[in-house]
């Protein structure tokens, strides 16, 4: 076995568990969604059933993710990462606390725009943190994602960009409808497609080909 | 004349075979993994990879559990002690392998 074969064993077993993309893209699309419906103005409230079918985007979201998450199970069965025990548990634990904490105050330091604009910050720090967060997907887990490093280049020249004025800071408020908030969500969808198909192309020759197989015969008994 | 077979580090034959060898680096990297997990990354078609299994098992170097979710049996396989000490020698070994210079066994000429 030479060391290519050596890495992407390991890369594939120690990555599997992040690079399940397709668990993460209904969240960002479903964002998306949200994003573009705030910006065109559209604001569900004429009547129930109108209310109810913007409702219904989020148990359908939900729905694909269980979706996305059982068919990773069944395509690619179980893998127990080394990281498991209480303090594994606790620095994950701590550090999705701490990464919730400082992006709601990125949002909240951004968004002192509207009230004190001549005193804000002129650095869209939602943007930094984001950038910071595909850079830390790069990293982890043992580099094998390389197209984080892109999103991460994107994200840091729109901070570059909020810096100097060229883009106004404000279409980046998460949650705003703005476009700078279509771009933040549809990159998050687009990175977890992107991890997918990093994990496919992991796989041995021999399993894209089953894979394959077993697509086109399914296609097959739908047509029967 | 030099034997080399003497000065070289010898990989242990049983983990070298690529099929085991796949099968052992894979569940090195991970705390435990199940049969088609092993079976899609592996590349090796089921009747292999369970003869394999069952042949690492005998030996013991990996620990096969069977676990029961839902209706469904679940094969997990983990690596062992032996395992683990096994697969970072041969490892160990062969990378003394690739820094090993021929031309440091040769004989001086002269």
């Amino acid at each position: 076995m030479d060391l290519a074969e050596r890495n992407r064993l390991i890369a594939v077993t120690k990555g599997f568990q992040p690079l399940r993309g397709l668990i993460y893209v209904p969240a960002g699309l479903l964002n998306v969604a949200l994003s573009v419906a705030n910006s065109s103005g559209y604001h569900p409230h004429h009547s129930v059933a109108e209310v109810l079918g913007f409702l219904a985007l989020f148990p359908c979201a939900i729905a694909a993710t269980f979706a996305a998450w059982w068919y990773y199970r069944r395509r690619f069965g179980v893998v127990r990462s080394k990281c498991r025990g209480g303090r594994s548990v606790l620095l994950l634990t701590v550090g999705t606390m701490v990464a919730i904490v400082t992006l709601v105050g990125a949002m909240y330091v951004d968004d002192t725009f509207y009230e004190h604009p001549a005193a804000s910050y002129p650095v869209s720090l939602t943007c930094l943190w984001w950038a910071i967060l595909y850079v830390s997907f790069y990293l982890a887990p043992y580099g094998v994602r390389p197209h984080s490093l892109w999103f991460a280049a994107l994200f840091f020249g729109l901070c570059f960009l909020t810096l100097v004025g060229v883009a106004p800071k404000s279409q980046f408020f998460m949650g705003s409808g703005r476009a700078g908030d279509i771009v933040i969500w549809l990159a998050f969808s687009v990175h977890g497609l992107l991890d997918h198909l990093l994990l496919l192309r992991l796989l041995p020759k021999a399993s894209q080909e089953q894979a394959a197989a077993q697509s086109a015969a399914q296609s097959g008994k739908q047509h029967d | 004349m030099t034997d080399l077979s003497e000065k070289l580090p010898a990989p242990n034959r049983l983990v070298h075979e690529p099929a085991r060898l796949a099968i052992l680096t894979v569940l090195s990297a991970c705390d435990s993994a199940d049969f088609l997990f092993l079976e899609q990354v592996t590349g090796l078609s089921k009747g292999n990879l369970s003869v394999q299994l069952t042949n690492l098992e005998a030996v013991g170097l990996v620990e096969i559990r069977k676990e029961l979710v839902g209706k469904r049996t679940h094969t997990m396989v983990t690596l062992t002690n032996l395992g683990r000490d096994e697969i970072q020698s041969y490892w160990e070994k062969m990378d003394e392998l690739r820094a090993y210079r021929v031309s440091s066994l040769m004989p001086q000429e002269g």
